[in-house]
């Protein structure tokens, strides 16, 4: 730094320091600053922190677990993650659309009540109807194909739930499936998330960085028009990418979701009045918007 | 573990330190102050607040060596001379558990710093609470008087190029749904290989 404590200071170095490079170049952007280097410094602390990642493939998605922190390289915490795998491959087991003899598929064809469904299951029924109703029908479990299909929301629901079994970690944990991104910190740094740029897979358009908390993103890059508009069962095309930070995944995913839904025109505005949400909108003419409201 | 100590005092000192910078030799041009409110030592041990983690049922969990460090970033600055300290010490461990204290050897409080700049004033803030960074927050005066509250994690940041300061320090990557295939080429599959 500038000189010892008690030292006359060197004027050139002060006058180093004082340069206008240090400045932001934009003042009324937070992005570029002291707020801004604040920030790296804490996610490059938590960089340097120890960090072990593990990879299985459920649900026809790699799960990503990243745990950091002492606990590591504990063979304990390996076991943990272990337990937290089988736990996404039972619940895929009662959540697919896919296999025939999952709760859910039973619960379409009326062989299952839902009050005897798994718990998952309910949970999952429960969040669809709120996030049905949140969206104004936007977001619609019931509405893009045959009967009830809550595949857009299990995905979320499930990563929360995995995020809160590896939440007996003394350590902080991140969980990533698919897009959808879940982290805790117990040390009190944050994750930095980034955020795919929409028109170039493998560059990064941003970033944030979460204590916890959810990120999801939807968008046409991945799979052309994968998101069904409910009120015409058309796909959606005005809005390229959408990414939503929230409390929890689910909360994320069903806005992300919605925003492509509702489009170019509506999504930026009606994103930027919820509480507790940040992102990133990319709209098909390339241009980029973003929010945060507390 | 005094890796990770060091390395957290580090960036606690850093942001204390970052704006402490005079922006100029004259003080009637621009002043500069660092507070630090720091007021007890803890000593955080494994068995601190550590959210949500309490719960015991894996053995990870219940490691416990005590931490006496004293440590942090204090002092004032007349705006001439660094007046902040940031060291550790202490840091003992009784060893008898083998495990590893949660403790960072933090001090308790609320580091800000604050300075003077051509658009108005910016400060940082970090609240460090049972040995740990809880919170980091900027705020900024802009020159019209409007106070505008920038936390540290708010605005999403556009990022240039993966390889940007930002990027080296990413772990996850949020993008819409892909396959497993196509994980391969991905962002995301070369994060999770660094980190075996």
């Amino acid at each position: 730094m500038n000189a010892v404590a008690g030292a006359r200071p060197d004027a050139a170095a002060v006058a180093a320091a004082a340069r206008p490079t240090d400045l932001p170049a934009d003042p009324s952007d937070p992005s570029d600053g002291p707020a801004a280097r604040a920030a790296d410094a804490l996610a490059r602390a938590a960089a340097a922190l120890p960090v072990r990642a593990w990879v299985e493939h459920h649900m026809g998605m790699p799960w990503s677990v990243h745990v950091r922190g002492d606990a590591a390289h504990d063979p304990r915490t390996a076991a943990t993650v272990e337990r937290a795998f089988a736990r996404v491959a039972a619940l895929d087991a009662e959540l697919s659309p896919f296999r025939a003899g999952s709760a859910l598929n039973r619960l379409r064809r009326g062989e299952l009540a839902l009050a005897d469904a798994p718990d998952a299951l309910r949970a999952v029924h429960a969040r669809c109807l709120a996030a049905r109703d949140a969206t104004d029908g936007a977001f619609d479990a019931w509405g893009w194909r045959d009967g009830f299909d809550p595949t857009g929301l299990s995905k979320g629901w499930s990563v929360d739930h995995v995020l809160g079994l590896l939440g007996v970690l003394d350590a902080d944990v991140a969980v990533g499936a698919g897009g959808d991104v879940g982290v805790r910190s117990a040390s009190g740094l944050p994750w930095r998330v980034g955020v795919e740029d929409p028109a170039d897979r493998g560059r990064l358009l941003a970033h944030v960085d979460l204590l916890d908390g959810g990120v999801a993103t939807s968008g046409t890059a991945a799979h052309g028009g994968h998101v069904v508009d409910p009120r015409t069962g058309g796909p959606v095309w005005g809005v390229r990418s959408a990414t939503v930070v929230a409390a929890d995944v689910v909360t994320a995913d069903v806005w992300a979701t919605t925003a492509m839904v509702l489009g170019p025109g509506d999504a930026p505005a009606r994103l930027a009045a919820l509480p507790g949400t940040r992102g990133v909108l990319v709209t098909a003419d390339g241009a980029v918007h973003r929010w945060a409201t507390p | 573990m005094r890796r990770i100590l060091l390395s957290i005092v580090t960036t606690v000192s850093g942001v204390v330190l970052l704006l402490q910078y005079p922006t100029s030799l004259d003080r009637s041009a621009g002043t500069t102050d660092v507070t630090a409110a720091g007021t007890t030592t803890t000593g955080t041990t494994g068995g601190a607040p550590s959210a949500g983690s309490s719960a015991g049922s894996d053995p990870a969990a219940s490691a416990s060596a005590s931490s006496s460090g004293s440590s942090g970033a204090s002092g004032t600055s007349d705006g001439s001379s660094s007046g902040s300290s940031a060291g550790s010490s202490g840091g003992a461990s009784d060893g008898s558990s083998g495990g590893s204290s949660a403790g960072t050897g933090l001090t308790d409080g609320r580091y800000t710093a604050s300075t003077s700049m051509r658009y108005g004033t910016v400060s940082v803030t970090v609240t460090v609470s049972g040995g740990r960074v809880t919170a980091a927050s900027g705020s900024q005066d802009s020159q019209d008087g409007h106070s505008r509250q920038v936390s540290s994690a708010a605005l999403p940041t556009l990022d240039d190029e993966a390889t940007t300061a930002g990027g080296a320090s990413i772990a996850m990557v949020s993008h819409a749904t892909f396959t497993s295939e196509a994980y391969a080429r991905s962002l995301q599959a070369a994060l999770d290989q660094a980190r075996p």
